[in-house]
């Protein structure tokens, strides 16, 4: 394998960048692990991101001095691009995605130093500590607590749907520093280790039967007051300035695209290919897919010329969703009576996983801010709707 | 539309403001079931303006611009709701008389981009007969939803190819013209034709040519009645939301109803999602783009716009109450534009099957 980290990606043209993703991550990237209908675990996707890290492309958007790639927007772009043509899982690690650009914006020069080179090299896999039992929709309304001892934080309180936890090394969490404050200013943003004797870590079976959410309990975990990021209180103006332009893919026609695909393989096994009704739901659902990504390239457009994320971006997680779900839902029906199948099912000379796109489909319209609340968002800041 | 050049931006001004002058209701109401059902004034005006020019080539005489130009003043006027016939006339019947080449072009072109002639274009049913005589052709058959009813001139293209296409002005002796009331207050004329006769000097198109043009023509009005019909999205979604802001019920604004507003989300998502579309068709199709991919964007420029159109009128209704149900309140003059648009040129169930039609056989991703 050949480490790239002296090679200044933004000076190559966009065409020869793209080639090179595309060649490597068709070169290497195992076929069985292409569109996973499920989040993969550490156990069976590690060695993909080891090899990245071994290259230099595990952090493309972190700038070079941390350890990334340094790739301006539109390089990104691309980076992203080709992974999702090439159905590559993207990196699941909140280390990379959130850690890391949370650190670099706000950590003091001791915590990116400690922290941001165990991401690099994967040593350190972290896990996001948001949501909680009784704090959903509602995230401000968080109740884990830290109070502060001496020089260490005591953390108690739970936290729940966080995704990988089983795999993850560490924690980064929004916990409730100041019970007294208004609810969103007293929230602090802190770091803590999974091998702590206070944290319990309880996988979820989810209806897929599928175990990548978790239940993360805290109790009297101390992390040391050198973990808190940015200012105590400050945790939540952080969380909300950390959703970057990446965001945008929660309304990537990456996902209603792939199902596409496998309601294509379907109908060919089962015949549906020659049946008038069925072509005519199939090329609406084509179009529906090839309308999204027009809008979808509005947006880009928006990223690539560097102009700030609108509040319409909503539209597309809703779009994007709610065109999976109806995808997923025309496989089961295209399936017949395969749809009762669980996991891979033979079909002619083909296996698919019929349930997969469906399973995939069904937390999309949940996760991410729930479509109710993309509306909620949409009605107050775009369509100026009186509250 | 959003404007993409700075041209674009001035024709998008110009064009809101033209329509705000010559939108307001009493003389859209004033113009309904009338003959004929546009102001022959409003028409000279945007022809003195240009608007008829802006899809001719210079060597034509006209702007030589595309449809991201022609989308502007369409959008705007689409919004304002006139019934001045910019589709129909200024790109349909245009747009073919653009494409092509035969001995009546050049005359009547010029008179329809000076506003002394407007032209429709007419698609004759199936059956219909063309016969070549010592003098000329002989025309039977008919054509109905031909659009402006009012038209000084009809342009007949036959489907099937060998056929020419032939210009036979309003009044020609064997041309039966009845009116058909559509449901925004316009007609459509129902031609019939028996034994017309058209001179050599009446040939608009060569058969060779005829049918690559009225497609070709057919393509541009697909996508410009969708941008028209996001127009008149915007305008229904702003009334609508308006309402939402203002009309008061359990001591409230009913705008602060969570059910109400994302009733009102989707209707903007339908709308926005509809103007990316017909956008993206205009880019595409004015960059250049083979015959099949251009009526590929172009069904799907209209079958969106078709269902988010309906969709939008229908929940506005709603979202109104009673009010929305009355002939009185605005609404219902967009209401009946929308039923009329979506009809026009093929419904989205019609278009998505000639989408299915003209595709590339589906590729998948993951293949």
């Amino acid at each position: 394998m050949i480490d790239t980290r002296d090679i200044d990606w933004n000076a190559l043209s966009d065409e020869d960048f793209r080639q090179r993703v595309r060649s490597f991550l068709e070169a290497n990237y195992p076929d069985e692990f292409r569109y996973p209908s499920r989040r993969l675990f550490w156990s069976e996707i590690g060695f993909w991101y080891h090899k990245m890290s071994e290259i230099g492309w595990i952090a493309p958007a972190w700038p070079r001095e941390h350890g990334g790639m340094g790739l301006e927007t539109g390089k990104l772009l691309i980076f992203y691009e080709e992974h999702e043509r090439w159905g590559v899982s993207r990196f699941a690690d909140m280390g990379i995605l959130m850690v890391g650009p949370l650190l670099i914006r706000h950590g003091t020069p001791e915590q990116q130093k400690k922290w941001l080179p165990k991401i690099i090299s994967c040593e350190h896999l972290w896990c996001q500590g948001y949501s909680e039992p009784n704090a959903g929709s509602d995230l401000a309304g968080l109740r884990t607590e830290a109070i502060l001892d001496g020089d260490e934080y005591v953390i108690n309180g739970q936290k729940i749907w966080t995704t990988l936890a089983t795999d993850a090394t560490h924690i980064f969490l929004l916990a409730r520093t100041d019970k007294a404050a208004k609810k969103q200013a007293g929230i602090s943003f802190l770091l803590a280790d999974m091998k702590d004797p206070g944290i319990r870590v309880r996988p979820i079976k989810d209806v897929a039967g599928h175990s990548e959410l978790c239940e993360v309990f805290l109790e009297n975990v101390r992390v040391p007051a050198a973990n808190l990021v940015g200012g105590a209180n400050e945790g939540w103006g952080i969380a909300k300035a950390l959703l970057g332009f990446e965001r945008i893919f929660l309304g990537s026609p990456k996902y209603p695209n792939y199902a596409l695909g496998v309601l294509s393989r379907v109908a060919a096994a089962r015949g549906l290919d020659k049946d008038p009704a069925f072509a005519h739901r199939f090329a609406k659902l084509r179009m529906q897919v090839e309308d999204h990504t027009a809008s979808y390239e509005r947006f880009i457009e928006i990223v690539k010329r560097g102009d700030p994320i609108p509040p319409d971006i909503s539209m597309l997680k809703v779009i994007s969703t709610e065109s999976f779900q109806a995808i997923a839902d025309e496989v089961i029906r295209a399936a017949g009576p395969m749809a009762q199948l669980a996991g891979m099912v033979k079909m002619g000379d083909a296996e698919v996983d019929v349930l997969g796109p469906f399973f995939r489909a069904l937390p999309s319209t949940i996760y991410g801010g729930t479509n109710e609340i993309q509306r909620n968002v949409l009605a107050r800041e775009v369509l100026r709707l009186p509250s | 539309m959003r404007p993409q050049t700075d041209p674009q931006r001035m024709l998008a001004d110009a064009a809101r403001q033209f329509a705000a002058g010559h939108c307001a209701s009493t003389r859209l109401r004033a113009c309904r079931e009338r003959t004929p059902d546009f102001d022959a004034d409003v028409w000279r005006e945007m022809a003195a303006l240009g608007w008829l020019s802006v899809l001719v080539p210079e060597a034509d005489g006209g702007l030589g611009s595309g449809l991201g130009e022609m989308g502007q003043l369409v959008y705007e006027w689409g919004a304002g709701g006139g019934p001045e016939p910019l589709v129909a006339t200024g790109v349909l019947a245009l747009s073919f008389l653009v494409a092509s080449e035969g001995p009546a072009r050049a005359q009547i072109l010029a008179a329809t981009m000076d506003g002394t002639a407007v032209p429709a274009l007419a698609w004759m049913e199936p059956g219909a007969a063309c016969t070549m005589q010592s003098d000329g052709w002989r025309l039977s058959g008919s054509a109905r939803f031909v659009t402006p009813a009012d038209a000084t001139d009809f342009l007949i293209v036959l489907e099937g190819s060998g056929l020419p296409a032939l210009r036979v002005p309003a009044g020609t002796k064997g041309l039966a013209v009845q009116r058909e009331l559509r449901a925004d207050g316009t007609g459509a004329a129902w031609l019939k034709l028996d034994g017309v006769a058209v001179p050599e000097s009446g040939l608009i198109a060569r058969p060779a040519k005829a049918a690559a043009a009225s497609e070709q023509a057919r393509d541009h009005a697909l996508i410009m009645a969708a941008v028209s019909m996001t127009g008149t999205m915007r305008a229904i979604n702003a009334l609508t939301q308006e309402y939402l802001r203002t009309r008061m019920q359990f001591g409230r604004p009913i705008g602060s109803f969570q059910a109400l507003q994302h009733k009102a989300v989707d209707m903007h998502i339908a709308e926005q999602m509809a103007r990316d579309v017909a956008q993206h068709a205009c880019t595409k199709v004015d960059a250049g783009c083979p015959p099949d991919e251009r009526a590929c964007l172009a069904s799907r420029a209209k079958a969106r716009a078709g269902d988010a159109l309906d969709r939008i009128a229908r929940m506005a209704v709603q979202l109104h109450g009673a009010i929305g149900f009355t002939d009185e309140y605005d609404l219902s003059l967009h209401l009946n534009r929308a039923l009329t648009c979506s009809a026009w040129l093929g419904n989205s169930d019609e278009h998505v099957a000639r989408y299915a039609h003209h595709v590339a056989p589906f590729e998948a991703a993951d293949a």
